[in-house]
C-alpha cells in the first residue's frame, strides 16, 4: 500500500491566499481539498446595523480586484428592497464602469497570473524580462480599465462614486470623450490579447460543467438577466436561496455552494459564454470564429481565451455607451421612504463570474442581515472536481510536476480567494 | 529631478495595521500642502508603475511584519530585495511594492528614485483601527516621511538601512 500527499502552503499566483491539500492512497484520490483559512463573513456582520446606504461602498472593500462587482451587486438587491428601477444613462453608466472593472480583472489574470503558466515561467516578473511586450500590452489593457473605473467611480480602487440610484456625480461628455482614444487602442489591443493567447497550447481536457450565468434579452450579461444554466434552470434572482444552497466544509473557511439536489456547477467566463455567446458584439464575435473558438468550451485552460474575449466584448461595449452619452439631468434616482421591513436579491456578473447579494432592511433604512455569495465560493466545489480529476489522470507524473499541474489547474478558474473569505495557502500525501 | 515628489500611501484600511501607510499619508499630506503630490494606494501593486512611471522623486509608506518592534520604521532606497517575499509564491493581493518594483525594473518602468519607508506592524487581522503601539507611533512616523519628502538626502543610498 502507497500514500502518497501533495501539499500546496501557499498557492501561486490566485487572488488572494490559501492552500491544497491532496491525498492519494494505492492510486485512489482520497481527498480534495481547496482550504481557505481566512475568518469568513466578516463583511455581512460588519454590514449589519449600517444604514443601506453605506452597503456599496463598504462592500466595495471586499476585493481591491472587483470592488464595482460589489458595488453593482449591493444596489441592485437594494433597489429591488426598495422598489426602484435604474434605467436609461444612469443604466448605461453602471454597464461603462463594470466594463472597465472587467477590462482591469481579465487583463491582470491573463497576462500576470495566467500566461506564465503556458509560457513556461514562474511568475509574472520573470515572463516580463523575455516578454516585455506582451506584459506592457497587458499593462495598458489594465490602465485603460483603471481609467474608466476612475472616471465613472471617482478612482480606480474601491470606486466611492456609486450609490443606492445611481451616483453621486455623473462625468460630463467631455470627460467621457477624453476616455475614448484609450478605449479605442484597448479594443485593437484586446483582439491582439485573443490572437497571443490562441498561440498557447491547451492541454486536451474536457469536463462536464453544469454552467451557470446571467442570461439577458438583449445583452450580454453585467448587470442583470435571469440565472440559467446549462441543464435548463432559468430562475430569478430572487429565488437564489431556493435553488442554491451553502454547505459548511471544515477545512475551509468559505462555504461551498451547491446546487440543491444536483452537486457542484461553474460560474464566470466559461458559463457567461457558454449561455451568452449568441449575445457578444460584433468585434467579440468575428475575433472569437477567427481563432476557432467553439460555442462552449469545456476545456478548463482554453479559458483564458473565453477571457480575452470577453474583454474586446468590453472594450465595445464601453464605446458603445461612449459613444451615445449625454449627461443626465439627475445623477441618481431618489430612493423612497422606508416605513416597513422589506427584503431584496440580486446577482451581477463580476470577472470572476455570479456574485449574489441580499439584505433584509428594517423600517428605520439598516440593514438587519446581509448575504454575500462570491463567485469563488460558487466555484470552490467545482474546482476541487477539476483537481480531482486531474490527479487521477496524472497519477504517473512525478510530485513536483503534479503539484504545479494542480496549481494550474486552480489558476484556470480566476479564483477570487480573497471575496470566498479572504485570503488561500497545496498539500498532496501519496499513500 | 521631475516634478514634485510623489508620497504613496500602501494599506487597507480593513486591515487593522495594514492602514498605517494610508493614515501616515493623510497625515502628511496636510503638512505638505502643494509641495508633494500624495496619494493613497489600496489596490494591486501593478497600479504602482503607472503611479510612478515618468516621476523623479517617489516615496512610498506601506506597513510590514517582520516581528520586529512595532511602528519601527525601516528604509530602502534603490534596491528593494531585503523587502522581496519568495518570489514564486505572491498572489496578486499579497505581490507587495517590491515585487512591482522588480516588473518595474524588468519593463523600465521605475521613478528616478524611489525611497520605501516600511513600517512594523502588529496586527492585520480583518478590522479598523491601529494597534496601541503602532499608533503611538504615527506621529514620529509622519515627522520621518515629510523630512525624506522635503529634504531626501543628497545622494541615494546604495543598501537598505534602518532609520
Amino acid at each position: 500500500m502507497s500514500e502518497r500527499t501533495i501539499k500546496v502552503d501557499y498557492l501561486a499566483r490566485v487572488e488572494g491566499e490559501g492552500s491544497l491539500h491532496v491525498r492519494i492512497h494505492d492510486r485512489t484520490v482520497e481527498e480534495v481539498e481547496l482550504r481557505i483559512f481566512e475568518p469568513p463573513r466578516f463583511f455581512e456582520a460588519f454590514l449589519r446595523g449600517r444604514d443601506y446606504a453605506e452597503a456599496p461602498d463598504i462592500t466595495a472593500r471586499i476585493c481591491g480586484i472587483c470592488p464595482v462587482a460589489y458595488q453593482m451587486s449591493s444596489c441592485h438587491a437594494i433597489e429591488r428592497a426598495l422598489g426602484i428601477r435604474v434605467d436609461g444613462t444612469l443604466r448605461d453608466l453602471r454597464r461603462l464602469l463594470y466594463c472597465g472593472e472587467w477590462i482591469e480583472s481579465h487583463a491582470l489574470h491573463i497576462y500576470l497570473l495566467h500566461a506564465p503558466d503556458f509560457l513556461g515561467y514562474p511568475d509574472a516578473i520573470r515572463l516580463a524580462k523575455d516578454h516585455p511586450d506582451a506584459v506592457k500590452r497587458g499593462l495598458a489593457l489594465k490602465k485603460t480599465g483603471n481609467a474608466i473605473m476612475r472616471v465613472l467611480g471617482g478612482r480606480e480602487i474601491h470606486p466611492i462614486n456609486v450609490r443606492v440610484g445611481g451616483f453621486y456625480r455623473c462625468p460630463s461628455r467631455e470627460e467621457v470623450d477624453d476616455l475614448r482614444a484609450d478605449v479605442e487602442k484597448a479594443l485593437l489591443l484586446a483582439e491582439e490579447t485573443v490572437r497571443f493567447v490562441a498561440e498557447f497550447t491547451f492541454p486536451a481536457v474536457e469536463e462536464d460543467y453544469e454552467f451557470v450565468a446571467l442570461r439577458h434579452p438583449d445583452e450580454y450579461p453585467l448587470n442583470e438577466g435571469r440565472i440559467e444554466s446549462s441543464v435548463g434552470l432559468s430562475i430569478d434572482p430572487a429565488e437564489f436561496d431556493g435553488t442554491f444552497e451553502e454547505v459548511h466544509v471544515a477545512h475551509s473557511n468559505a462555504l461551498h455552494s451547491v446546487r440543491k439536489g444536483a452537486g457542484s456547477y461553474l460560474v464566470g467566463p466559461m458559463a457567461r459564454y457558454a449561455l451568452n455567446h449568441d449575445r457578444l458584439t460584433p468585434r467579440a464575435a468575428k475575433v472569437a470564429r477567427e481563432v476557432g473558438l467553439e460555442p462552449v468550451v469545456r476545456n478548463p485552460f482554453r479559458s483564458v481565451l473565453v477571457r480575452a474575449v470577453e474583454t474586446v466584448f468590453a472594450c465595445e461595449e464601453a464605446l458603445r455607451i461612449m459613444d451615445r452619452y449625454r449627461m443626465p439631468e439627475r445623477s441618481w434616482v431618489e430612493p423612497p421612504p422606508i416605513d416597513h421591513p422589506t427584503h431584496g436579491a440580486a446577482a451581477t456578473e463580476a470577472p470572476r463570474g455570479l456574485l449574489y447579494h441580499a439584505y433584509d432592511l428594517d423600517p428605520q433604512g439598516h440593514i438587519a442581515s446581509a448575504r454575500i455569495v462570491a463567485p469563488t465560493s460558487q466555484n470552490q466545489k467545482r474546482i476541487e472536481d477539476d483537481v480531482r480529476h486531474l490527479v487521477g489522470r496524472s497519477l504517473d507524473l512525478e510530485t513536483p510536476d503534479l503539484t504545479f499541474a494542480c496549481e494550474r489547474a486552480i489558476r484556470n478558474h480566476d479564483p477570487c480567494i480573497s471575496c470566498a473569505t479572504h485570503f488561500l495557502t497545496l498539500d498532496l500525501v501519496r499513500e | 529631478m521631475t516634478g514634485a515628489p510623489l508620497l504613496i500611501g500602501v494599506g487597507n484600511l480593513h486591515r487593522h495595521d495594514d492602514a498605517l501607510g494610508l493614515e501616515v499619508a493623510d497625515r502628511a499630506k496636510e503638512r505638505l500642502g502643494d509641495r508633494a503630490r500624495v496619494v493613497p494606494f489600496d489596490g494591486e501593486s501593478t497600479g504602482l508603475l503607472d503611479l510612478w512611471t515618468g516621476a523623479g522623486l517617489v516615496v512610498i509608506v506601506d506597513a510590514i511584519r517582520s516581528h520586529g518592534t512595532p511602528g519601527h520604521l525601516h528604509r530602502f532606497e534603490g534596491d528593494l530585495t531585503p523587502l522581496l517575499a519568495e518570489p514564486s509564491t505572491s498572489s496578486t493581493h499579497g505581490l507587495g511594492v517590491a515585487e512591482a518594483w522588480r516588473l518595474g525594473r524588468s519593463l523600465d518602468q521605475l521613478p528616478e528614485r524611489l525611497v520605501v519607508f516600511g513600517v512594523e506592524g502588529e496586527d492585520f487581522s480583518p478590522g479598523i483601527g491601529l494597534s496601541p503601539a503602532v499608533a503611538r507611533s504615527l506621529g514620529s512616523l509622519t515627522d520621518a516621511i515629510v523630512a525624506e519628502v522635503l529634504h531626501p538626502p543628497s545622494s541615494p543610498t546604495p543598501e537598505a538601512a534602518d532609520a
